[in-house]
């Protein structure tokens, strides 16, 4: 019995794998199709990975393709920059201002325009006189003083010290730079009043500082104060910190006018008026028995020449004074009120199960947002990778698909 | 004998490669019938689906076949592509589950398809098989192809397709005598 089932199922098996009829060559329509041209069907793509023609084009379109995404991503790398705030800016200015910062580049004694401009330096910042001392080596000026030779002794804030007689030693570090330096700081604070008042206690009067403008405007709420101090150039910084403490600083701007250049070509054409003073005084001198107008013009020349002198003293004298104390306009406006707190519900335990449940809920709602965006950013964002990771798998799959299978070991 | 069979085949691939159509007849008189034999008894027996499986196969092949590299037969290659492309076919007209309202049914050489007779009952039980063991009894009950030649096609060891062989054959012959018509 089951030999004859056996044989029915061979049978049957054998039948259903016959083909009935005549071959309908279908290999001329498979032949046909090849030359017109893929079909548009699925098996066109498989076609085009298949074929010898297209692989390499379609290899080439991947690797074009992500050369160009490499080269996008390098671009949008070297184009991103870390930009500064303009609201720090804003805030925090530029570099606080700091003497060393207005010291020149290092200039070279062997060029003798820069020596000569370094000597003229020396000559102008090196004196010792009244009042508060020069610097050498630091950016302030003093106030009035008067140019003294080469070789005269410096102050280095502690003594007077011999100044070096080789100009060459010098580096341009330990020469001065002449610069008006101005700060302005907007402050926020709910007490304008009492800010205001401190700000003011905040000058020295011993030092020569003073309030050049202030003003108090408003009431209440539009209370509005503005101060313009000048403090001594070497106090900036500190009066700046004790401003900060005073409240919130919205805005700090910082800056200065290098009028070193200016100040030197002042002290140069003043000691050359003074020589020709001095010539002049003493061509007078030896021409008493000249002719009255000669002396007459002598002496108008004289007094020209003197004139002259006064006005580039007071030039330097004021710019000497505008470097000596610095420039510090501080703006104290009220604070914004903060939000009045919630009353509080004091119902108990439910209304803090309800806001608790509440935020539970709207946190919940964020998390889920934000779950949701990140998988639409890796689907979008990822869009070309999935569209070449699909190109890969459709090559491999037709890759084993079409590989010829292992050498059958044959036994007939 | 064999050996020249796959020499000439080959030569007629090589001559395909080059563009050669008559060399692709060549080749499809050797071997098209038994594929579209093949093609049908995988398909469910519609004939229709079978010489679309073997069109495309051809088209496969002409395309392919700069590339074969000589690791098989070209036989064995062939049935290996046809195989292939009756998965994707079957899988696109659901043919298995739709095998009984197929258009073209086996038709016996002098005998009407019965679905009640045992051939009809045994072909409804091949095509619920599943779809290894499927492929496994037709290939290997295809005239065309061996045991090894028909392993080599499914790309697996010979030892795994006698095993699943017999459990097919083991499914049918029970089916057969347990639900034999009264």
């Amino acid at each position: 019995m089951s030999d004859m089932h056996d044989k029915k199922i061979d049978d049957t098996l054998r039948a259903m794998t016959e083909w009935e009829g005549d071959a309908p060559s279908v290999w001329k329509r498979a032949a046909a199709d090849v030359k017109s041209g893929p079909a548009t069907t699925r098996r066109s793509l498989r076609d085009l990975l298949t074929s010898r023609v297209p692989r390499p084009f379609l290899s080439a379109a991947a690797l074009l393709l992500i050369v160009v995404l490499v080269v996008a991503a390098l671009q949008t790398q070297s184009a991103s920059r870390v930009s500064i705030s303009e609201t720090n800016l804003k805030q925090f200015g530029t570099a606080s201002p700091n003497v060393d910062n207005a010291w020149s580049a290092p200039r070279d004694m062997r060029d003798p325009t820069q020596k000569r401009q370094i000597q003229d330096e020396w000559i102008v910042f090196g004196y010792e006189g009244e009042g508060e001392p020069h610097l050498t080596g630091g950016g302030y000026g003093g106030s009035g003083g008067t140019a003294v030779p080469t070789g005269a002794r410096e102050w280095d804030g502690r003594q007077w010290t011999e100044a070096p007689n080789n100009l060459q030693e010098l580096t341009t570090t330990s020469l001065a730079r002449a610069v008006v330096r101005k700060a302005t700081m907007q402050l926020q604070t709910p007490d304008v009043r009492a800010v205001y008042l401190k700000a003011t206690q905040i000058i020295s009067q011993a030092r020569g500082e003073f309030i050049s403008d202030s003003a108090l405007q408003g009431t209440d709420e539009s209370l509005q104060a503005h101060l313009t101090l000048r403090v001594a150039a070497e106090r900036l910084d500190t009066v700046l910190n004790e401003l900060r403490e005073l409240g919130e600083v919205v805005s700090e701007e910082s800056g200065g006018d290098d009028v070193t250049d200016q100040l030197v070509d002042l002290q140069a054409r003043l000691r050359n008026e003074q020589r020709v003073e001095v010539e002049l005084l003493e061509l007078l001198q030896t021409r008493e028995s000249a002719p009255l107008e000669d002396i007459l013009e002598l002496r108008r020349q004289i007094g020209l020449v003197r004139e002259q002198i006064e006005r580039y003293e007071a030039r330097v004298a004021n710019i000497n004074k505008l470097v000596s104390l610095a420039t510090v306009l501080v703006i104290i406006r009220p604070a914004p009120e903060p939000q009045e707190e919630e009353e509080e519900d004091k119902a108990g335990v439910g209304a803090y199960f309800m806001e608790n449940l509440s935020a539970a809920w709207s946190t919940g709602l964020t998390w889920l947002s934000d779950s949701i965006a990140i998988l639409v950013r890796a689907f979008v964002g990822g869009l070309v990778w999935w569209f070449l990771v699909v190109l890969v798998v459709l090559f491999l799959r037709h890759l084993w698909r079409a590989a010829p299978p292992p050498r059958a070991q044959t036994t007939d | 004998m064999r050996m020249e069979r796959d020499a000439a085949d080959l030569a007629s691939l090589r001559a395909v490669a080059s563009g050669d159509t008559d060399a692709l007849g060549q080749l499809a008189a050797r071997h098209e019938r038994p594929m579209l034999g093949l093609a049908r008894g995988l398909l469910g027996g519609s004939r229709s689906d079978a010489e679309d499986a073997v069109q495309t196969t051809w088209a496969s092949v002409i395309r392919s076949s700069g590339r074969f590299e000589g690791r098989s037969s070209v036989k064995t290659w062939l049935y290996h592509i046809l195989v292939n492309e009756c998965r994707d076919l079957a899988k696109r007209r659901r043919v298995v589950a739709n095998a009984e309202s197929a258009p073209d049914h086996i038709a016996a050489t002098s005998e009407q398809v019965n679905d009640d007779d045992d051939p009809g009952r045994i072909r409804r039980a091949v095509l619920a098989l599943p779809q290894a063991q499927r492929e496994i009894l037709l290939l290997c009950f295809h005239n065309g192809l061996t045991h090894e030649q028909a392993a080599s096609v499914l790309g697996i060891p010979a030892g795994t397709l006698k095993t699943r062989l017999r459990a097919g054959y083991a499914t049918l012959r029970q089916f057969l005598t347990t639900e034999a018509p009264a």
